[in-house]
């Protein structure tokens, strides 16, 4: 009997392992709520418990090692999100000191020590409103502290930080170049943008999912397109897009010869011709978000309270899901 | 932008005008452009300040910064005071502890000092339950004034002494300060009241019209004896060794009005600290002036505001009651909702213990509010301020005095209005060209440097 | 400046009033440093400008389809031509009110 017992163990065992196996390979959405980030097995397209969070989310940072999600909330928060135990294990707040900070950007440095973010700020003194300079500053994600910074002009939404941590991008209506690498940050160049009557949107971009390339969607005059700042590379390159296109955000299929794009409509684009080879109206309304698949083969697209499932190949809606709140971004990772 | 103009008024000045703000009760200069610029553009009731040619426009921008001109539509007139009377406390008594008097004046407002009635005295413990009255009454405030009135107040001796010592008591008691003055025709101003006003540092108020001759023929004794004299031998010791100011309350009739100036310097020569002068209230038809001595009463203020400016020059304050404290509230850019403090912290008594919203009032049922024994009611010091001021916010809207007169004295309006049936606002000319006099007086004032004067008449007003 | 020499403040509500017109001018300056973009920080901070006119044939022409695509993502950040709620500065538990707009509209007091 009992070797009866340890074979059923060992074939138990077998068997967990085996499970074990796929739940290492797991790949997780997040949907960036108000009050909560919700969570989806992308595997399966199904609802996994919520993270509840203070505040309604806007931007995300995974640490290098994938233990942690950052998460901004109302512009002045900033969680700590054990990926593991799927909750909020700290938060920081950047209103602080008498300022009230809005966070439009963050990147997380390597270490997962401390982060840049950039903010804008403002205090009342004696009745009056006081307008603070728009700041790039790093901080301690212990407690929030800054570290250093540097002023950059108006309309930064959002932070593209190089692959060797020596330069940072402040994109806004032009993108600030900042040397990080030395002991204080320094502005050291410009690629402009306004001058050029270049119109950016850069409020629904991320690059860790998308080859360390963030996209912006961009207007000059009647013409559009994406502009792609490789954080590889350093690059900052306009894809013009033939026709234009109104949308929030994009990304690149994973072999990035395609792109989609989303608002009312989903886009598919040819990067060979710069051209739109498809689209797709979205049946549920305008979206805010899209994600794809890690292999590439479903498209995610959020906008209110739900998330609209596609396959990137024929742009069949598989599936929608109903969550229980509106979102802003939609994030991945793969554990 | 769509622009509208706020309140103002100009004036003339040598080299360019002045600006009145009438809501913000402020003051400014501007220069001869400016003042042309706002002629140009001063008409309709809207501006749009875009369509405006650069040149003017940056003129018109900077009176927008100065308020002169506000966004179209938002309301930014000073809304119409609306105060809950019950919630004020009473800061200021004036306790008439004699109904009676010893003169015979011929303007007199009190019947002779009776008001109407028969002449009486407050008794002692009145006088004190008044006092105690008034320290009570008065809520968080840190000082409130007794003024002891009548009739004639040292005829009554008794009561004068019970009220100041009372207010001494509760001084002490409540850690307030309680300010006592006085007001007498000043002819039993013997050695033993002045000490008894030394040592308690009664400001007084004498009632001296000027020299003999006019004095006399105003305020003659019961038998028809002139009083100049008795006022005047008792006066050097009032004033040696005085403790607090003594002033000397003028009245004048509209025959006197063009010796204001002899009368002013002939009091200041006769030592008192401070000298007012009063236009006298028409208690008879025949103290009505017309127009030639209006004309005079203003050629006369005018006088004296270059006298006061010329002294100025020499950093000397001329201590001319009048336009002290209105230069002092132009200073500060002080806004009236309310044309004064009747009925709103400020009550007379009686001799029988009565409130009337003031001393002025006193006798008139329209005017009685309460009893000391009950406390002065609210709802019948707003029938009895409704009864002078209702259907004037019409005509007070238009005018552009409005915040620095507010209605004028009820006493008055009640006087013109009520008893000789005279239309309201037969005195508005006359108040705004007093207000022109001393915001032109003040406007030299600030632009020939007088800083130290300035600042003496900003520590004048209690805000 | 020239200005100053023009309009002279003579008592001190006038003081008053050009102490408080400067200070106004100070804050406007901070809001034009670095260009044309004027984002006035505690109200709206973003202003997009282009995407909010969202130039579709169809209603509605700006917004999202439906509008409650947009609710609360424009009401956390304020953004200038929607008329909702801000999460920056007068509504900061925005959150709490509900998280889904079309789903849990009834629950809003």
């Amino acid at each position: 009997m009992k070797s009866k017992y340890f074979l059923l163990m060992g074939f138990m065992a077998f068997c967990f392992l085996a499970l074990v196996g796929k739940i290492e390979a797991k790949e997780l959405i997040f949907n960036l709520g108000y009050g909560k980030v919700q969570v989806i097995d992308a595997e399966k397209d199904q609802l996994l418990p919520d993270i509840d969070i203070k505040g309604w989310a806007r931007e995300a940072s995974f640490s290098a090692d994938k233990n942690f999600m950052y998460l901004t909330a109302s512009r002045h928060w900033i969680h700590k999100i054990d990926l593991k135990q799927m909750k909020v294990v700290k938060t920081i707040d950047m209103h602080s000191g008498g300022w009230d900070r809005f966070i439009f950007g963050m990147e997380l440095l390597a270490d997962g020590k401390t982060a840049y973010i950039h903010f804008m700020s403002r205090k009342a003194s004696k009745g009056e409103a006081v307008v603070g300079t728009p700041t790039v500053a790093q901080i301690d994600l212990e407690n929030g502290q800054i570290l250093r910074s540097v002023d950059v002009p108006w309309g930064v939404g959002f932070l593209a930080l190089m692959r060797d941590g020596k330069m940072l991008y402040a994109v806004g209506q032009d993108i600030i170049k900042i040397d990080v690498s030395g002991k204080e940050m320094k502005k050291v160049g410009e690629h402009p943008m306004f001058d050029k009557k270049m119109n950016i949107l850069p409020l629904f971009s991320y690059a860790e999912e998308n080859n360390g390339v963030a996209l912006l969607p961009y207007w000059i005059g009647e013409a559009g397109g994406l502009l792609n700042v490789d954080k590889n590379s350093g690059k900052i390159t306009e894809i013009p897009i033939k026709g234009g296109m109104m949308v929030y955000g994009a990304l690149y299929s994973p072999d990035m010869k395609k792109a989609y794009a989303n608002m009312d409509e989903l886009y598919v684009i040819d990067l060979a011709t710069k051209s739109i080879t498809n689209t797709e109206v979205i049946p549920t309304g305008t979206t805010f978000a899209v994600m794809t698949s890690a292999d590439g083969k479903k498209l995610y697209l959020q906008g209110g309270p739900t998330i609209t499932i596609y396959d990137a190949q024929t742009l069949k809606v598989m599936k929608v899901l109903d969550m229980s709140t509106d979102g802003m971004l939609l994030r991945r990772i793969s554990l | 932008m769509l622009c509208e103009w706020t309140d103002h008024q100009v004036f003339g000045a040598r080299d360019g005008a002045i600006l009145f703000g009438v809501d913000q009760g402020s003051l400014f200069f501007i220069d001869a452009e400016t003042r042309d610029a706002l002629a140009r553009w001063n008409h309709g009731p809207t501006l749009d300040l875009d369509a405006v040619p650069p040149a003017d426009r940056e003129i018109l921008e900077g009176l927008r910064t100065a308020r002169f001109l506000a966004p179209a539509g938002v309301r930014h007139r000073l809304a119409a005071a609306d105060f809950d009377i019950a919630a004020i406390p009473l800061t200021t008594m004036v306790l008439e502890v004699a109904q009676d008097c010893n003169l015979n004046c011929t303007y007199c407002y009190a019947d002779g000092g009776s008001y109407g009635r028969a002449a009486r005295f407050l008794d002692p413990d009145t006088a004190r339950q008044a006092v105690r009255k008034l320290v009570a009454d008065s809520a968080d405030r840190d000082t409130v004034t007794l003024v002891i009135f009548g009739g004639e107040p040292l005829l009554n001796m008794p009561a004068v002494e019970a009220a100041v010592l009372e207010a001494r008591i509760q001084s002490q008691q409540t850690g307030k300060q309680v300010f006592v003055s006085l007001t007498t025709n000043g002819t039993l101003l013997k050695p033993a009241i002045i000490d008894f006003i030394h040592a308690n540092r009664i400001a007084v108020s004498v009632s001296l019209d000027g020299p003999a001759d006019l004095h006399d023929a105003n305020r003659p004794c019961l038998k028809g004896k002139g009083s100049y004299a008795t006022i005047t031998d008792n006066l050097a010791g009032l004033l040696s060794g005085a403790t607090a100011p003594v002033a000397a309350r003028v009245t004048l009739t509209p025959d006197q009005w063009p010796r204001i100036e002899e009368v002013f310097f002939h009091l200041m020569d006769l030592g008192f600290h401070e000298v007012g002068i009063a236009p006298v209230s028409p208690v008879r038809r025949n103290l009505l002036p017309d127009a030639a001595q209006e004309e005079a009463l203003l050629q006369g203020f005018s006088a004296m505001a270059g006298i006061f400016l010329k002294a100025a020059k020499t950093n000397r304050l001329l201590p001319f009651t009048n336009l002290i404290d209105l230069l002092a509230r132009l200073h500060l850019g002080q806004t009236k909702s309310v044309s004064c403090g009747a009925g709103y912290g400020y009550l007379a008594v009686d001799a029988a213990g009565s409130f009337y919203v003031c001393h002025r009032l006193v006798g008139d049922e329209n005017f009685l509010v309460g009893n000391l024994d009950d406390g002065a009611v609210p709802a019948e010091i707003r029938r009895a301020l409704d009864s002078v001021t209702c259907g004037k916010q019409e005509m007070c809207s238009s005018c552009w005095a409005r915040t620095l007169c507010s209605g004028g004295c009820h006493y008055e309006n009640h006087l013109r209005e009520n008893q000789l049936g005279l239309p309201p606002g037969g005195s508005c000319d006359f108040i705004r060209r007093w207000f022109q006099l001393g915001i032109e007086v003040y406007a030299e004032l600030r632009r020939t440097g007088a800083e130290e004067i300035l600042q003496r008449l900003g520590k004048r007003v209690k805000c | 400046m020239d200005k100053k020499k023009r309009i002279e403040a003579l008592n001190e509500k006038a003081r008053a009033i050009e102490a408080l017109a400067s200070g106004e001018q100070k804050s406007v300056a901070a809001l034009q440093e670095g260009g044309a973009l004027n984002m006035p920080v505690g109200c709206t901070t973003i202003f997009d400008t282009g995407w909010e006119t969202n130039p579709r044939a169809t209603n509605p022409v700006g917004m999202c389809q439906p509008s409650s695509h947009d609710y609360l993502g424009c009401a956390g950040d304020c953004w200038w031509p929607a008329q909702n709620p801000d999460g920056m500065t007068n509504t900061l538990d925005l959150e709490q009110i509900c998280s889904s707009i079309s789903r849990d509209w009834r629950d809003i007091k």
